[in-house]
């Protein structure tokens, strides 16, 4: 079992250089909570190949990460500092091969803002959501799929385009809402699902969406 | 299928009225009236709930001959981003209710938002000027806001300032008056070590010359470290590859910069009154113009913003007053 930490405030990007470095591990705080990360680090070893990870794993790994750590405090799975621990010193290499793979850490720890943002997110709705564990763990818990085998959140993620659209938008956090675009547009080509997307988008402007069901969203995405 | 226009409809904001009345002492009405729910230890958020509705506005919200009561339906919601929540907590046929809701503050962060609105039980035949859809909102309250955390300050509106004795930090250096470091957030250091310093720029009276240097010295310090701090954030935009859309650069810089972007772009954007419009814009002319084209501007447009010319000013008035040339 491994003791969870935060860190003790945010890392920003050049916390994370000189951390990489080797230079200075930011302070942390234990949370008094424990996990075993054991497995999904197994999960992690098997799905990287030649130091890179393919983007089509995140389907498989998603819920191997809800798994994992949906036992917390919720309080602790908002925290943002959680998550930029859990990337930075547990999962680095993970976080790394996963959206750096042509990073050597060892050579030249320089990564692209985008890059960094996978280590670190914020707190906002964006933050959580680039994240390289927390996109994953929030993705998996709007879909509420765990008793369904995650079939929802596994469909999520066959297209990244579509997982980015639901979770990074405010309308993702209805479950309901989430679960019909997952299920009703995973199959549908890029440009429809993204067409959709907008539409529910602009239609949540004038809509109630709390408290829709399924198939109500479903009307409004395929309308 | 024809298109038919969805929106703009009737709707009227006062068709409901909804009152909050805080039921726990431990929760503080803030100055803005939101409610602070994180400076004492509270077990539970709990408030009582009068919603009143007015059948007569709301019926003209609909199209001649809808019945009010078969038609809407009244929704209590929640929002709280960063708790990752967006649900409904009650729905309830129209008319006047009395409830109580209990938050439990485990489950939340940061600012939570509750809202009453009225919408559309079923679709409804079309007519021009009258919401038709399912779910169509056409009256909303909002009620006070829940901080179950301390909000956060605004890094493009306020500067953190620090005092710290220079000679004991080998990063500063000695004798300086100030310095900017851009850490976690960008924050000022105030050199403590500097005779008089303290007493003139930690004054707290709005006349007489320690007033007047400490404005006009705190013009110099804030227009110099507004300087540091934009002219980061602008570089920091170029960093990012050219293909990304001007949102993603957005969400992917640190929350303090991307701050600094949406206070400062209407500065380099006149005319555009949205700061989420004008930080896109910004970076828009950063990417065709280049940078440099920005940081010449940051001189005229700080000073505009913090109107720095009125620390010279007093000093001006304050030397005559002793010069005997004015009052």
């Amino acid at each position: 079992m491994t003791s969870l930490k935060r860190f003790g405030s945010p890392i920003n990007g050049a916390q994370l250089r000189t951390l990489i470095e080797g230079h200075a591990v930011p302070s942390t705080r234990d949370l008094g909570a424990s996990a075993d990360l054991g497995p999904l680090k197994q999960v992690v070893a098997s799905i990287a190949h030649g130091g890179s990870i393919e983007s089509s794993t995140d389907a498989d790994l998603a819920p191997h990460v809800h798994g994992t750590f949906r036992g917390l405090p919720r309080r602790v799975l908002l925290d943002h500092r959680f998550w930029q621990w859990l990337t930075c010193m547990e999962f680095r290499e993970y976080t790394r091969a996963r959206w750096a793979p042509e990073v050597d850490f060892t050579l030249d720890p320089v990564l692209k803002p985008s890059q960094q943002a996978r280590f670190l997110g914020n707190a906002g709705l964006n933050g959580l959501g680039r994240n390289a564990l927390s996109r994953l763990f929030w993705a998996a818990e709007v879909m509420n799929d765990s008793d369904e085998g995650y079939v929802l959140t596994r469909a999520l993620f066959k297209k990244q385009d579509l997982a980015v659209g639901v979770v990074e938008r405010s309308f993702g956090l209805i479950p309901e809402v989430a679960r019909a675009c997952a299920r009703h547009l995973a199959d549908v080509p890029e440009k429809e699902h993204r067409e959709a997307l907008k539409r529910l988008n602009l239609r949540a402007s004038t809509v109630v969406l709390e408290g829709a069901s399924e198939e109500q969203v479903r009307a409004l995405l395929l309308a | 299928m024809t298109w038919q226009r969805a929106f703009p409809y009737a709707t009227d904001n006062l068709a409901v009225v909804g009152v909050a009345k805080l039921l726990n002492s431990d929760v503080l009405e803030r100055s803005d009236g939101t409610w602070d729910a994180y400076s004492e230890s509270v077990a539970c958020v709990r408030f009582a709930l009068r919603i009143e509705s007015q059948i007569d506005r709301l019926a003209d919200c609909l199209p001649p001959g809808a019945d009010v009561e078969c038609t809407l339906e009244l929704v209590v919601s929640l929002e709280g981003v960063h708790s990752r929540q967006r649900r409904n907590l009650y729905t309830l046929d129209v008319g006047s209710h009395d409830l109580e809701i209990e938050l439990d503050p485990a489950e939340y962060l940061g600012r939570v938002d509750l809202a009453i609105s009225a919408r559309l039980k079923t679709d409804l035949p079309a007519q021009p000027g009258f919401a038709h859809l399912r779910a169509s909102r056409v009256s909303q309250v909002s009620l006070p806001s829940i901080w179950f955390s301390e909000p956060p300050t605004s890094v493009g509106d306020a500067l953190e300032v620090r005092w710290e004795n220079f000679d004991e930090d080998g990063d500063l250096v000695d004798g300086q008056l100030f310095a900017v470091r851009l850490e976690e957030r960008p924050v000022i250091l105030l050199n403590s070590e500097i005779p008089k310093a303290y007493d003139i720029l930690g004054s707290k009276g709005t006349w007489g010359s320690a007033a007047r240097i400490r404005d006009a010295i705190y013009g110099q310090i804030v227009h110099q470290a507004w300087s540091s701090i934009i002219a980061h954030c602008i570089l920091e935009i170029t960093r990012h590859d050219e293909a990304d859309a001007p949102e993603t650069v957005l969400a992917e810089l640190d929350e303090w910069q991307a701050q600094v972007i949406r206070a400062w772009a209407s500065e380099f954007v006149p005319g555009e009154p949205d700061p989420e419009a004008a930080a896109v814009t910004l970076i828009e002319h950063c990417r065709e113009t280049g940078s440099l084209v920005l940081l010449h501007q940051l001189p005229e447009v700080i000073q505009r913003r913090c109107s720095t010319i009125d620390g010279f000013n007093g000093l001006i008035k304050e030397s005559h007053r002793f010069d005997g040339g004015g009052s």
